[in-house]
This record gives C-alpha cells, sequence and structure tokens, in this order.
C-alpha cells in the first residue's frame, strides 16, 4: 500500500490534470482520478511490464473516461451557469505562491483558464478526449484510436473538429488582445 | 490553385508538431497570408491550452489531502489487498459464492423449459416417493421358498412315410401276372429309411385310384 502510494504521488497531477481537463470541475476531477488510482491498485497484478508503468495506467485512465462517458454517471456542475474552475481557496493559495504577485497577471491566468475550460467543455466528449490525448498526452493517431475503440480516420477527424470548434470559442486570433496578453504571462 | 480550407488539417498537424530548425515551413502555405495568420492562430490556441494545463492545478496544500483522501479510499475499498490472509480467504469465498449465484449462462428457451419440467416431475416423484418420517424399518426375513421351475420338453415328431405301390391290374391267375410278379419280387429291394431326414411339413400325395376299394 505504502510502495503504492510512493508511485501514486509520482503520477498523480498529470492524471487528474487529465481528469479535470476532461470533466473541467474539481470534485468530478479528484473523484475521477481517485477512481483510476483505485482501479490501478486492484489491477495492479495484471501489469506485466511490458510497457511503462505510465501507459498502462493511462489505459486505465481512458477506460475509466468512457465508462463515465457512457454512464453519464456526472453531471455537467456549472455547464450552464458558468464554470467554476478552481474552488477560492485554491486559487488564493496558487496566487500567494506565483512569484511575482501580479493581482492584474493572476485575473488574466484565471480567466485564461477558465475559457479555455468553458471551450473545452463544449466538445463532445470523444472530442474532448482526443483532444487531450492528442495534445496533452502526446499519443499518435494509432494509439489513441486503439485506445478509444475507433478508426485512425475518426481520431483525425475528431482532432481536427476539436481544433477548429476551440478555436472559434476562443476567438483567438493574432491580434485577440486578451489571449496575447493572457498568453504574455509565464512565456 | 491554394485552396486554405483543404489545407486547414495540415495547418492543424503543423501546429500540433511545430517543425523545428531542420524542418521547413511548407512553401505553399507560406506563401499564403491567410495560412500563416491561420498557423499562428492555432499555435497560439494550442500554447493557450498548454498554460492551462500548468495553471490550472491546484495549489501545493491541496495535494497532501488529496492523498489522505486516496489512501482513506483505498483502504476502505480494496479490504482484500491488506486483511489478514483468512479473511482473504473468506472474502474470496464469499466473491465465489456471489459469482456462483450471480453468474448466467445462455440457455435456449425450449431447453430451460425441458430442464424446468424434469426438474419439476423430479420434485414431484421424490415428493410422493418419499417415506413417511415415523414409518418403522423394514423387517428382513430369511425364508427359503421353492420356486418349480418348468423345463420345456423336446418334443418327438414321429414321421410316417407312407409309400404306395401301384397294383397290379391285371387278373390274377393269368400267367401272364404270375411270370411279371415274380419278376418284379426279384427286382424288388427292399424298403429302408436309410437317409431319410424329417421335415416339418410332409407333403402327402394321394394317388387316385391306387387305394384298394
Amino acid at each position: 500500500m505504502d510502495a503504492f502510494c510512493l508511485l501514486a504521488q509520482r503520477f498523480e497531477r498529470r492524471i487528474y490534470s487529465l481528469a479535470l481537463h476532461y470533466c473541467h470541475n474539481h470534485q468530478d476531477a479528484e473523484d475521477l482520478s481517485q477512481e483510476v488510482w483505485l482501479k490501478s491498485y486492484q489491477a495492479l497484478k495484471t501489469f506485466r511490464g511490458e510497457s511503462t508503468f505510465y501507459t498502462w495506467l493511462r489505459k486505465i485512465t481512458i477506460n475509466c473516461f468512457l465508462n463515465h462517458q457512457r454512464a453519464r454517471s456526472f453531471r455537467w456542475r456549472g455547464q450552464t451557469t458558468g464554470i467554476r474552475l478552481c474552488d477560492e481557496a485554491a486559487i488564493e493559495s496558487n496566487e500567494r505562491l506565483t512569484p511575482v504577485a501580479d493581482s492584474e497577471n493572476a485575473l488574466l491566468n484565471r480567466i485564461m483558464i477558465e475559457k479555455v475550460m468553458q471551450a473545452l467543455s463544449e466538445l463532445s466528449s470523444q472530442q474532448r478526449l482526443i483532444f487531450l490525448l492528442k495534445h496533452h498526452e502526446g499519443m499518435t493517431y494509432e494509439e489513441i484510436a486503439k485506445a478509444v475503440g475507433c478508426s485512425t480516420g475518426t481520431a483525425k477527424k475528431s482532432m481536427s473538429r476539436a481544433v477548429i470548434k476551440l478555436r472559434e470559442r476562443l476567438n483567438v486570433d493574432v491580434q485577440s488582445t486578451t489571449t496575447l496578453r493572457a498568453l504574455q504571462i509565464g512565456v | 490553385m491554394h485552396n486554405c480550407e483543404e489545407n486547414r488539417d495540415i495547418l492543424i498537424a503543423l501546429a500540433l508538431n511545430p517543425p523545428d530548425q531542420t524542418q521547413s515551413f511548407p512553401a505553399e502555405l507560406d506563401r499564403c497570408a491567410t495560412c500563416r495568420e491561420e498557423y499562428a492562430a492555432l499555435r497560439t490556441l494550442l500554447r493557450a491550452v498548454d498554460q492551462t494545463k500548468q495553471t490550472a492545478l491546484p495549489a501545493e496544500k491541496f495535494w497532501s489531502g488529496y492523498h489522505t483522501r486516496l489512501r482513506n479510499r483505498l483502504e476502505k475499498e480494496s479490504p482484500a489487498r491488506v486483511a489478514s490472509p483468512a479473511a482473504a480467504a473468506h472474502i474470496s469465498l464469499r466473491t465465489l459464492l456471489e459469482n456462483l449465484f450471480t453468474s448466467s449462462v445462455r440457455v435456449p428457451l425450449p431447453l430451460a423449459a425441458a430442464l424446468l419440467v424434469f426438474l419439476g416431475g423430479s420434485f414431484v416423484f421424490a415428493l410422493n416417493s418419499r417415506r413417511p418420517a415415523n414409518a418403522p424399518p423394514p423387517v428382513v426375513v430369511n425364508r427359503t421358498v421353492e420356486v418349480p421351475v418348468f423345463q420345456e420338453k423336446i418334443q418327438e415328431k414321429i414321421v410316417t412315410r407312407v409309400v404306395y405301390r401301384e397294383r397290379d391290374r391285371r387278373q390274377p391267375g393269368s400267367a401272364s401276372a404270375i411270370a411279371s410278379r415274380q419278376k418284379e419280387s426279384a427286382a424288388e429291394t427292399p424298403i429302408s429309411l436309410v437317409g431319410f431326414k424329417p421335415e416339418n411339413q410332409v407333403k402327402l400325395t394321394i394317388i387316385k385310384g391306387s387305394y384298394p376299394q
């Protein structure tokens, strides 16, 4: 158990980040990521070391996401009322930990995060999953197709549609001041 | 002829994997101002998403609580691993029993109906043939009983062969009759049953007029 917890500590942020971008809600992200750890703990015997531990873990993560997607077990909290991405305490502590305690920058950061998350939430769950696997995880279309259970062409098309939708929703333009200013932070 | 819409997928692929110093941006797209702008916008978008990935994570203090909750959940929901061997065996037995009663097998409807009828019939038969609980135990008596055994007798078949001889119709006192009778008696051989095999069916031929009047 202790060894497993140490292992979980190593990858928990990555899994949590995926879950957060997938369900854009901290509570659901925690539930989902913990479910991933629970399932991987129960299935630890089946890990034969043929792939890296993270690849195996990501497979479990994707299956958990797909199960949630099929069961529609979690509601999209805040989808209609606007996204409250981070709880106040987390944001406040983030702001305190930021080396440059610039309230304007922090606000821009927050706006950008909320805009991106809102745009991601407007994608279909399959488009969102494929986008995250491609962009965040750097998986190939063949790997994505195999993991999600679709053809490579479908994976490519979903990715393309997801990017186009995000571009439209975020109204990204080279001259877009909000995005550019937001992007200037930390670049 | 360059078509910006047709090159959108290529631009997306390029934005996802931007060309490094060794690779060059496709010349066709580089010449088109719209495509260059589209590419820049896509890169901006993906950078924004990247930045969100890093900044959206909760603060450091969140993770200690996360660990505690995860550990609690692991201990609570997977007791089989942490429990003692006896408890683990009990749990596995329980799981086995649960599986035994909850697992299902697909059976064709006629077969299922036949099985049900058979089981029902067996149950009813077992109920009817069951001895009452307070009935005395059966008494065992050792006695020799003589039972006549009938043996089938082999029936003998007696077959009689009747041989008719043609009678001499001539006058008994005539010289020719006496001469022929003497000739016949000399040639006549004694009748024997050697080589005769009895048959179940005997064909009897009656020669008309041969019987003495």
